[in-house]
């Protein structure tokens, strides 16, 4: 039986200053499942993201995550692009955060921030920490623990690791996917990296731009679990290269 | 220890050579061109002056100081809420900003003799009077930053699904803390201004006088040392006042320093 669908989108459309900037998306994402966006910088993608996440309304069709049962509303993680913390709170305070404003109990949030900052792997000796402190590296690391602490059904990563040089992407792309081997969130993510999007997700969704819409879906040939040998392996560079002929035509 | 000591030269130094060459250039002057000491008296009779009356113008000075603390602290309050609400409603603020900025521009020399018919000629008017000279910056500043919060601090917000009391309390107002300081600073020297104002205006209707009185009292009876070491306190008044908050300032922005 095929794993239940945690989000779809029907005829998504969406219209910026006149111009359609998002036109006639249709996808769907099971449960548990992770899958990339991928396409140039202005593409839409961001748009078509920050709709899922109701930040954008769209212009017209249907957006719709489907809660687990005892859920009235979605829980989503939401990692912008950069680490976006407020930087008067320290790290374990920013990660709190998503809790404090829900109204979660003090022992309960306690116990939650502390599994988080176990699980992205940010040191005791640096939880006191204001985000001035931190490299860009661990700032992210700060934002994607605030993102899971309310365990989210549907975690959605806007680019999150673009800002950062090329090995420390590949280390939290290694990092991201040995959590989601043991929690099993649904995931969706933008990136304008192929490397990253063939090693994270099982499907890639690629867009064209002006206006932005799915032009290919590509499956993802490598199964899980997956290691950094993966990416010097002969097969990952052919696909990889496919995947950026692809985004490379649609572009032009 | 070397370096705090060099640091504290850096900081010190500049302002007190500069203080000992207006001094030498004050005395010279009055020396080369013979000025009558009724007309500019020298620094020296300044300082005896100051010395000479020191019990009846430290207590002018906390007077002052009173009036110019009541007014600073009801300009932090009034001024804070003003600017929450401000922050609030778009039409709010379209509408009554113009009006907060009237409080700048119309001069308080045109004010100051209404608020002083209109109430009692004592301390409470002259708090007033300094809190209107003084609470301008609060609302200016405090608003800026409550309104130039960072889109994706909101929508992180907005995701968690905070209430409006959450988005003022946990994102806004801390926000804006630096703001709120920043004005703060330009409105206690202002305040200090503002009590002198009030003060002179109030003249000879208080039972206690402030440097305010003193300054002129002193120029009509031609006691223009005493006068000057009024002055001087005045600004030395309104310096402390300022160099306080800019004290706390760094204790208190700890945690927002390098952070916008």
């Amino acid at each position: 039986m095929d794993p239940p669908v945690a989000l779809r989108a029907e005829s998504v459309n969406l219209t910026f200053r006149g111009e359609m900037a998002v036109r006639d998306v249709n996808f769907s994402v099971a449960r548990g499942e992770i899958v990339a966006i991928l396409g140039p910088s202005g593409c839409g993608k961001t748009s078509l993201l920050r709709m899922v996440a109701g930040l954008e309304q769209p212009g017209s069709g249907r957006l719709e995550i489907t809660p687990t049962a005892e859920l009235a509303l979605p829980r989503i993680g939401y990692v912008f692009q950069d680490a976006t913390l407020l930087p008067w709170r320290n790290v374990v305070d920013n990660v709190h955060l998503p809790l404090e404003l829900a109204g979660t109990s003090a022992v309960e949030s306690k116990a939650a921030t502390a599994r988080v900052l176990a699980m992205v792997r940010l040191r005791d000796e640096d939880r006191g920490k204001y985000p001035r402190m931190l490299s860009g590296g661990m700032r992210m690391r700060v934002s994607l623990a605030r993102a899971l602490v309310r365990r989210p059904e549907i975690l959605l990563l806007d680019e999150p690791f673009a800002a950062l040089d090329d090995l420390l992407r590949q280390q939290l792309n290694e990092e991201l996917l040995e959590l989601w081997y043991q929690e099993h969130w649904t995931i969706l993510f933008v990136t304008h990296n192929v490397n990253e999007a063939a090693f994270l997700s099982q499907q890639i969704l690629v867009m064209s731009d002006r206006p932005g819409t799915i032009s290919h879906r590509v499956s993802v040939p490598f199964p899980y679990p997956r290691t950094k040998a993966l990416r010097s392996s002969g097969e990952f560079a052919e696909f990889t290269g496919q995947i950026s002929r692809v985004v490379r035509e649609r572009v032009s | 220890m070397n370096t705090r000591i060099g640091q504290m030269l850096r900081t010190v130094f500049p302002p007190m050579a500069v203080l000992v060459m207006l001094v030498v250039v004050w005395s010279f002057l009055i020396q080369c061109f013979n000025i009558k000491e009724y007309f500019l008296p020298s620094p020296q009779m300044v300082l005896s002056a100051a010395i000479r009356i020191s019990a009846e113008l430290s207590k002018a000075t906390w007077l002052t100081a009173q009036a110019a603390l009541g007014g600073f602290c009801l300009s932090i309050v009034i001024g804070s809420l003003v600017a929450i609400v401000f922050s609030q409603s778009y039409w709010m603020r379209r509408g009554c900003f113009p009006y907060a900025v009237l409080l700048q521009t119309v001069p308080i020399v045109a004010i100051a003799p209404l608020i002083l018919f209109w109430f009692d000629a004592g301390i409470h008017s002259v708090i007033l009077i300094a809190f209107i000279v003084s609470v301008f910056p609060i609302i200016a500043n405090l608003t800026a930053g409550l309104t130039s919060v960072d889109r994706g601090l909101v929508e992180l917000f907005q995701l968690n699904r905070a209430c409006r009391l959450q988005m003022v309390f946990k994102l806004q107002i801390p926000h804006a803390i630096p703001d709120l300081v920043t004005g703060a600073r330009t409105s206690a020297g202002l305040s200090v201004i503002g009590a002198i104002v009030g003060e002179f205006f109030a003249g000879n209707s208080v039972q206690q006088h402030g440097l305010g009185f003193m300054v002129p009292q002193r120029i009509y009876r031609l006691q223009t040392d005493e006068a000057f070491a009024a002055v001087a306190t005045a600004a030395l008044l309104g310096m402390t006042m300022f160099g306080s908050v800019s004290l706390m300032r760094s204790t208190l922005l700890s945690k927002w320093c390098n952070a916008r």
